[in-house]
C-alpha cells in the first residue's frame, strides 16, 4: 500500500515530540443533541474497527480507529507503536479495554478476578491517557452477552465501577461501552446501574441503519456511536439446507455498508457521534471474506471504496474490481463426490487493469464461534481445481469426502485492489 | 398455525431436496400454513431458487394478507415480546414480503423488489421476526435499509 500523508487530526503535535494529550468532551445541547469536541473542535467519528492499513484509512477520508484490547496498542504498525502511527496519520483511537466475558469463564462473583481486572485497567489508563491519539476509552465489548434476556446486574455495576476508575485518573476522555445490539433489557440495565457511561456503543448489523431511533424508542437519550456495522451478520441472512450461510455478493455488501453508514449518519435524532465500520482488516468468521474489508495478503475489497465514497464523497483513483457474476451448476446444491463441474466469473476493472484470478475450494467452516471469537480457517483442496486456474473459467471436481464446501474466487487488479466471492455446495456419496 | 416465523426455525427446518429442483408451478406448499410458506420461501432463497421463493411468498399473501392487515390495524405499536405470537399472520406475511424483496432483487427485478419492501415499511410495519441471537427484529427496519440501498444502487456504481 502506498503511504499517504494525511490531513492531521486537530491534535497538532507530531508523534514523538513533547505533546499534550488530547482533550475530548461530549457536549450536550439544549435541543437534546450531542457533539463530540476534540481539542475544542467538533469531531464526527468516521471510523473503522481494526488497526492496520491506517494510511489508506486516512486517504479514504476516515479519521478514527477502534481497538478491542489494550494489547493491540503494543503492536508495531509500519515501524511504530500503534498510537504513534495513528497520530502521525491523523487518526484518533478509541482505545478498547477488554472487559472479561462470563461466556469465557469470568466469574463476576470472584473478587480476586475483579480486582485483577480493575488493576489492569488502572495501569492502562495511567499508561495511555496522555497520548494525543486517544479519543475515548472503549470500556468493554459485548461483555453483557447476547440475546434479550436479563444481563447479570453485576456486570453493569462493575462497568460503572471501572468507568469510575477511568474518570478518577483521566478527566479528558469520555468512556464508551459497547453492547451487542440494541435490546430493551440492556438499555434498562445501563440506565439503572451504569450512570458513569458517557457514550453508548452499539454493534449492530442487519438493522443498524435505524439504531438511533431504536435507542430513542428504548429510552436511551444519551449520545451513541455505531461501533460495528457493515454487512448483515452470518446468522441474519439465508442459509443452505445444510446450514451454510450465504455470503452476499461483493457489490451488495458494498452498497449495504454504504447505505447503513449514510442512514445512521443522517437519521439519528441528533445523538450520533459517529461510527466504526467493521472490519478494517481480514478475519475468518464463517468465511475469510464475510466481514473483512481486506484480504489476508493486504488487498482492499470493494467495501473499502464504498466507505471512502461515504466519508469523502469521492471514489478513490484506483477502485477494487467489480464482480458481476459467479456461476457454477454446483452452487447451493448437493453434488456427488468426484463429480465434475465448471465455474465462471465475470469481473470488470474500471481502470482497465488486467485481472488475475485465483480459485480455491475449501471445506465449510466447522470452527464456528460466537461473538467474533477467533475461528480457524478450514482446509483448502487445491487439487480439486482441474483446469483454468488463473483464468476466469475453471473446471473442478467435487472433493471425495462428504460435507459442505465453498468455491471461492478472487480477482486481483495488481494495484492493491481485489474482489472475492464464494458459493457453497455440499458433497454426498 | 399460531406460530411466529423464526429465522432459527427457518434455518433448522428447511430440508428441501436439492437434487430435485421443483418446477415453479409444481411447488409443494405443505400444509399451507403461513409459517410453512414463509419457512419454504426462506429455504428457497437459501437454495438460490429465487422464483420459487417469490411464489411461496405470493401464496402466503394470497391466504393470509387480509388477516395480517387486520392485525396490523389493531396495533398502535409493536406487540410486546410476550404477545408477539398472537400476531402470527402479520409476522409471517410481513416477513414474506421482505423475503420477496430479497428474491426479486436477486432476480434483478428491482422495481418489484422495491414495491415488496414498501409493503413492509408502509403497510405491515409492526411485523416482527425472530433473530436466532435471541431477540425479535423488525422486517420494516431491514426493508427501509433495502429501499435506500436500491436507490443508491440505481445511482451509484458499487
Amino acid at each position: 500500500m502506498e503511504m499517504v500523508t494525511a490531513t492531521p487530526a486537530p491534535a497538532p503535535e507530531a508523534a514523538g515530540m513533547e505533546s499534550a494529550g488530547s482533550k475530548v468532551k461530549v457536549v450536550s445541547k439544549t435541543d437534546g443533541s450531542f457533539t463530540l469536541l476534540l481539542n475544542g473542535e467538533p469531531y464526527m467519528v468516521k471510523g473503522a474497527g481494526g488497526h492496520q492499513n491506517l494510511a489508506l484509512l486516512a486517504a479514504s477520508g476516515g479519521n478514527s480507529i477502534r481497538t478491542w484490547g489494550i494489547e493491540q496498542l503494543e503492536q508495531v504498525v509500519d515501524g511504530k507503536p500503534l498510537l504513534d502511527r495513528a497520530h502521525e496519520s491523523g487518526i484518533s483511537v478509541t482505545v478498547g479495554f477488554w472487559v472479561q466475558h462470563e461466556r469465557h469463564g469470568f466469574d463476576y462473583s470472584n473478587s480476586a478476578s475483579i480486582e485483577e481486572q480493575r488493576a489492569r485497567l488502572q495501569d492502562a489508563v495511567v499508561k495511555y491517557k496522555d497520548h494525543p491519539a486517544l479519543l475515548s476509552w472503549g470500556l468493554g465489548n459485548e461483555m453483557e452477552g447476547f440475546g434479550s434476556g436479563e444481563t447479570d446486574v453485576r456486570i453493569w455495576k462493575e462497568l460503572n465501577h471501572l468507568a469510575g476508575i477511568i474518570k478518577e485518573l483521566d478527566e479528558n476522555h469520555p468512556v464508551m461501552t459497547v453492547i451487542a445490539g440494541a435490546q430493551q433489557s440492556k438499555i434498562d440495565g445501563i440506565l439503572q446501574h451504569y450512570p458513569n457511561i458517557d457514550i453508548l456503543g452499539v454493534n449492530q448489523y442487519g438493522s443498524a441503519s435505524g439504531t438511533g431511533q431504536t435507542l430513542d424508542d428504548m429510552g436511551w437519550k444519551g449520545p451513541y456511536m455505531l461501533t460495528e456495522f457493515g454487512v448483515p451478520g452470518t446468522w441474519e441472512g439465508p442459509a443452505t439446507s445444510w446450514g451454510a450461510p450465504i455470503e452476499p455478493d461483493p457489490s451488495t455488501k458494498a452498497a449495504e455498508t454504504y447505505t447503513t453508514y449514510m442512514m445512521d449518519r443522517d437519521n439519528n435524532v441528533g445523538r450520533n457521534l459517529g461510527s466504526y465500520v467493521f472490519y478494517w482488516g481480514q478475519k475468518q468468521e464463517a468465511t475469510a471474506t464475510w466481514y473483512g474489508m481486506f484480504l489476508q495478503s493486504g488487498e482492499k475489497l470493494p467495501r473499502v471504496d464504498a466507505m471512502a465514497y461515504a466519508w469523502s464523497g469521492k471514489w478513490p483513483d484506483n477502485r477494487a474490481p467489480k464482480l458481476r457474476s459467479l456461476e457454477t451448476p454446483a452452487a447451493f446444491k448437493h453434488v456427488k463426490a468426484g463429480s465434475e463441474f465448471h465455474a465462471e466469473v465475470d469481473c470488470v476493472d474500471r481502470e482497465g487493469d488486467e485481472l488475475r484470478y485465483v480459485w480455491d475450494i475449501r471445506a465449510e467452516s466447522t470452527d464456528r464461534k460466537t461473538g467474533g471469537d477467533a475461528e480457524a480457517a478450514p482446509p483448502s483442496f487445491p487439487r480439486a481445481i482441474q483446469a483454468g486456474q488463473g483464468t476466469r473459467r475453471i473446471s473442478f471436481k467435487a472433493p471425495n469426502r462428504p460435507g459442505g464446501y465453498r468455491l471461492f474466487v478472487t480477482a486481483y487488479d495488481g494495484q492493491g485492489g481485489a474482489v472475492a466471492h464464494n458459493v457453497p455446495f455440499s458433497v454426498e456419496n | 398455525m399460531k406460530k411466529i416465523v423464526s429465522l432459527l426455525m427457518m434455518l433448522s427446518l428447511v430440508s428441501i431436496s436439492m437434487a430435485q429442483e421443483p418446477v415453479a408451478d409444481d411447488l409443494d406448499y405443505g400444509d399451507s400454513a403461513s409459517v410453512t410458506l414463509t419457512v419454504k420461501a426462506w429455504g428457497a432463497l437459501g437454495e438460490g431458487k429465487y422464483a420459487d421463493a417469490v411464489m411461496y411468498t405470493e401464496k402466503c399473501s394470497e391466504l393470509y394478507e387480509d388477516e395480517a392487515r387486520k392485525m396490523q390495524a389493531s396495533l398502535t405499536a409493536k406487540a410486546p415480546t410476550d404477545k408477539v405470537h398472537d400476531y402470527w399472520a402479520l409476522n409471517d406475511v410481513g416477513t414474506s414480503y421482505f423475503i420477496r424483496g430479497e428474491a426479486l432483487m436477486k432476480l434483478n427485478r428491482n422495481d418489484e423488489a422495491l414495491a415488496a419492501y414498501k409493503v413492509v415499511t408502509d403497510d405491515l410495519y409492526y411485523a416482527q421476526a425472530w433473530d436466532p441471537k435471541g431477540w425479535f427484529w423488525a422486517p420494516a427496519d431491514a426493508a427501509k435499509m433495502k429501499i435506500e440501498m436500491l436507490k443508491h444502487k440505481k445511482d451509484t456504481d458499487f
